[in-house]
């Protein structure tokens, strides 16, 4: 070591306080938010009727916060005081750091008031409009900026493997969200993605699938490699294998998106890709979990004594579980039953309240004594809140695993005379609705422990009176010597731009051989089987259908399997979805698939189901509609939602463009005419939203059959 | 213990201190087999000794297929299930079910048409005509095909039912459709 001047600075705690308690407060929405969605499937009115909280509106808003605001600002408060500290050095710019705070608040902010009011591209976890996400794009930039320009002036030689976490994680993000956000705007709140259909299906979920990837698994792993060693004050068990499973965990990874659409009409080879690339993602997952638990080899009996440490060893535990149980349901036969049902709302749950949550927890638990200064006000306390959220956890992950399992076996069960044992989809539906009551208490458990832990976090802060101060350091500046006789990736590990470098290409690999071929959609539809784009009526109603969030409960998607067939018809072809922007295959089928269901019923059928569900199948629990009975139809936008589908490639003449309006009004007037020679009567029937979404449902799976 | 030999490499972050213990075997032998495995599978489907997504969806229609054939072998005589007296309360139960949404619970007509009174869209109202109807529904008009959600027997239940809603003059009934039918 060489001995020179020490520089004498400070880390800035101040903006890990602020994450942290934004992390607290957002938390706590999510899980309200969580809870109010449980209870709304268990039983419907727990929506009060109202458009703002309706189930389809309510679950975008609960996956955004509990992602991006509840986890996003865990790890910004975990990443802020990390970095600082492996890397000796404050963060690059205090001014960065507050617009980063600030900003990313503002950007939930906005989620919190348009998601409910039903601005939404349909797009899971990319649900936000167009200007929200630039938003989100200038912010992670900024925090980018911040964050590399830390290491370059960082006072640590070497990065340690927390740090390169960190690293890919701010990589990947950007890449992800700006390549499934390309959009073209229609007005201030709406846009069209430049993706239709299959393509489009293919690159949400490798944003989907890589979202869970890179925002709740490798920032998460970075964090887990600086807390848990502190916390247990441990040795990390393996360097080797931390660099072994990073790099494989990284490059890995990002291939792993099209086990969401197995037996769809996605490319067979994309489909395999998806498949057998999820497997190989178990042994690099479960690295990070041996790395984990191991570090408390010979100190197990921490376990018993510590809250912190049962978080966090619940917490890696429940990865290893997830990222078990997610190459599993990764196999197609396995995904043949398990996709679209609750397993899946389980599996992620696993790795949200069990990995996400109680990593954070602990992290909290350990942070705040430190920041401000004091001791936890109540170990005891943090210890009910482990048995309380433990609880919560298991019941929700064993009810939504057997609901799902046995709703999936109901599905596909057919008789030895080749019928459906259950053809009415409602019967399904009824007999797991008991197991989304006990789903719902499971929820509320980990809300409990979750108030227990806020009210310590409180008494704790209280009594913390002295004036907090930042945390003072002496370092040496980095000298610009060269360590001879480096291993290669010691080497790596203390050069910050060639290790970036790296990490964009190892996921910039498997994204490229995925995503490009399929952007030439023409070289998948037979020319013969090309469809007709909407009519300008159906456009509109297939605009309410994206708003109402129906996509969350409704799949558009008959996959290759012999049970689906007879259920809903032939399979749904990559043509039917041609001109889909956004595509709505769905990938939760709380209710049936719809993409056969135009002409299945009369249009009455609908006007009455939309109105009420129970009133033609009793039982269901689906949300009314009465909203859409009062609000009208926007016409005039039409042209320019014609014109801009035409710019994205969609064969409208110029004469449909303009008279898109005119020609809405027309077709509105025949449905509007055929319900009221059924005995409807209703002021202005024509300009209502449900005969345009009437219009549109009564569409679906028509357009090829001429 | 073996960790001091196995400490090479012992670096110190912000006091994190960091072993370098060999990779456990198991854990190499599931990485290795899965990579493996990863590849004859790719291969093995992607080369086409292996059947498309296509070709599983139509060998299992074809089982399918076969099953549905062998199971119109034991057809029953509908009209001997009809005119049985104990039908009537079996169909009222199947109507109550998966007919009144549309068809009203008195029959008075709802969404579909009246079935109580003599008129009718499709035939005469005679039980072979509703047997017809009721077996392979009206897709264009929104009337489901039940040949495939109900038993053979069923079916004839619930035809003996709606034949027993004749002349029943219900409260609130939908008006006429179809053709008056004298009998
Ligand atoms: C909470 C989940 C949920 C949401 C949200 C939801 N549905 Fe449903 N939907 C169901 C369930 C469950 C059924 C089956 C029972 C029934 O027919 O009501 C169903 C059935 C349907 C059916 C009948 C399908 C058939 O083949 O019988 C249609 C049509 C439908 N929904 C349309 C919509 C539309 C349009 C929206 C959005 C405005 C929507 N649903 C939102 C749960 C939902
Ligand atoms: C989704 C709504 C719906 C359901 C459910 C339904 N029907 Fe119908 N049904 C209709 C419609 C609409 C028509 C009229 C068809 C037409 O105009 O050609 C019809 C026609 C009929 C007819 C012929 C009437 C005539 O005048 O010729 C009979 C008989 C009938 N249904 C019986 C049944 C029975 C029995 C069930 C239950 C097993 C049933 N329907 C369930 C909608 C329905």
């Amino acid at each position: 070591m060489t001995e020179g001047k020490l520089d004498h600075f400070a880390y800035d705690d101040k903006i890990v306080r602020n994450f942290l308690m934004a992390t607290m407060i957002w938390a706590g929405a999510a899980f309200l938010f969580g809870l109010l969605a449980a209870l709304e499937l268990a039983h419907w009115p727990f929506n009060l009727n109202t458009e703002f909280i309706t189930f389809g509106r309510l679950r975008p808003l609960h996956t955004n916060a509990a992602i991006f605001a509840f986890a996003g600002n865990a790890i910004f408060a975990g990443i802020y005081y990390s970095t600082q500290r492996l890397l000796k050095a404050r963060m690059f710019s205090d001014a960065l750091s507050q617009i980063h705070f600030w900003g990313w608040q503002l950007v939930i902010i906005c989620a919190a008031i348009t998601l409910p009011l039903g601005y939404s591209q349909s797009k899971e976890y990319a649900e936000l409009e167009w200007p929200i996400d630039l938003l989100i794009t200038l912010i992670w930039v900024v925090f980018a900026i911040n964050f590399f320009g830390t290491i370059k002036k960082r006072r640590e030689q070497h990065m340690y493997v927390a740090i390169w976490f960190y690293i890919a994680t701010i990589i990947t993000v950007a890449v992800l969200h700006i390549i499934n956000s390309i959009e073209l705007p229609v007005s201030f709140l709406q846009s069209y993605p430049v993706y239709a259909g299959m393509q489009d299906a293919l690159v949400q979920w490798w944003y989907g699938h890589n979202a869970v990837a890179f925002f709740l698994t490798t920032p998460f792993l970075g964090l887990m490699y600086y807390y848990m060693p502190k916390i247990a004050n441990r040795p990390i068990y393996s360097y080797r294998l931390s660099i072994i499973h990073f790099w494989s965990l990284v490059f890995i990874y990002i291939w792993a998106g099209p086990h969401h659409l197995l037996y769809t009409a996605l490319p067979d080879w994309a489909q395999t890709l998806g498949m057998v690339f999820s497997l190989m993602l178990w042994a690099p997952s479960w690295g990070g979990m041996i790395n984990g638990l191991l570090t408390l080899r010979g100190a197990w009996h921490l376990l018993r004594e510590d809250p912190l440490v049962k978080f966090m060893v619940a917490a890696i535990t429940f990865y290893g579980m997830a990222t078990f149980e997610g190459p599993l349901l990764s196999i197609k036969s396995v995904s043949s039953l398990g996709h679209y049902t609750d397993w899946i709302i389980g599996h992620v749950h696993i790795g949200a309240l069990g990995w996400n949550g109680f990593l954070t927890f602990a992290m909290i638990y350990y942070l705040v004594p430190k920041l401000w200064n004091t001791k936890l006000y109540s170990l005891r306390l943090a210890t009910a809140h482990f048995w309380i959220g433990l609880l919560g956890i298991l019941l929700y992950y064993i009810s939504m695993v057997t609901a799902g399992i046995t709703q999936g076996l109901m599905w596909r069960a057919v008789d030895g005379s080749g019928r459906l044992v259950y053809p009415d989809f409602v019967e399904t539906v009824t007999k797991i609705v008991p197991l989304y009551w006990v789903r719902a208490f499971g929820g509320l458990f980990y809300i409990i422990g979750f108030a227990l832990m806020a009210y310590n976090i409180y008494r704790t802060i209280k009594q913390a009176n002295t004036k907090v101060v930042d945390t003072k350091v002496s370092a040496a500046p980095l000298t610009n010597h060269k360590v001879e006789d480096e291993e290669p990736h010691k080497k790596l590990e203390g050069m910050g731009l060639t290790f970036s470098v790296l990490s964009f290409i190892a996921i910039a690999v498997g994204s490229i051989i995925e995503i490009v071929p399929t952007l030439s959609l023409h070289k998948y539809v037979e020319p013969s089987k090309i469809i007709d784009p909407y009519t300008p009526l159906q456009l509109a109603g297939r605009d309410i259908y994206v708003k109402e969030g129906c996509y969350v409960c409704h799949s558009q998607m008959i996959r290759k399997l012999p049970s689906e067939v007879l259920r809903y018809g032939p399979a749904s072809t990559i043509e039917e979805s041609m001109w889909d922007r956004p595509f709505q295959w769905g990938s939760k089928r709380t209710g049936p698939d719809l993409a056969r269901l135009g002409g299945k019923y009369p249009s009455l059928w609908h006007f009455k189901h939309m109105m009420d569900p129970r009133s033609t199948s009793p039982g269901s629990i689906m949300p009314n509609y009465p909203w859409l009975y009062s609000k009208k139809t926007d016409f005039l936008i039409l042209r320019k939602k014609l014109s801009v589908m035409k710019g994205l490639g969609v064969p409208y003449s110029d004469e449909e463009v303009s008279q898109a309006d005119l020609n809405a009004i027309k077709e509105a007037k025949i449905i509007a005419d055929d319900l009221r020679s059924q005995g409807i009567e209703m002021e202005k029937l024509d300009e209502k939203e449900i005969v345009a979404l009437i219009s549109y449902l009564q569409a679906l799976g028509q357009k090829g059959k001429k | 213990m073996s960790d001091d030999k196995e400490n090479q490499s012992t670096e110190h972050f912000d006091g994190i201190v960091e072993h370098d213990h060999p990779l456990p075997r198991w854990w190499v032998a599931i990485f290795f087999a899965t990579i493996i495995y990863g590849v004859i599978y790719y291969i093995h489907y992607e080369s086409h000794s292996g059947p498309t997504t296509d070709q599983e969806l139509a060998a299992g229609m074809q089982e399918i297929y076969q099953a549905q054939k062998s199971g119109v072998a034991e057809t029953i005589d509908y009209d001997q299930v009809i005119k049985k007296p104990e039908s009537i309360q079996a169909g009222a139960k199947i109507y109550s079910e998966k007919c009144f949404m549309c068809h009203g619970d008195k029959g008075q007509g709802l969404i579909g048409p009246n079935l109580t009174d003599n008129h009718w869209v499709h035939g005469k109202g005679t039980s072979q005509d509703i047997l017809a109807v009721v077996q392979t529904g009206v897709a264009a008009k929104g009337m489901p095909a039940w040949e495939s959600v109900l038993k053979p027997e069923e079916q004839a239940q619930v035809v003996a039912f709606v034949l027993s809603l004749k002349g029943t003059n219900p409260k609130n009934p939908k008006a006429p459709e179809g053709v008056e039918v004298s009998n």
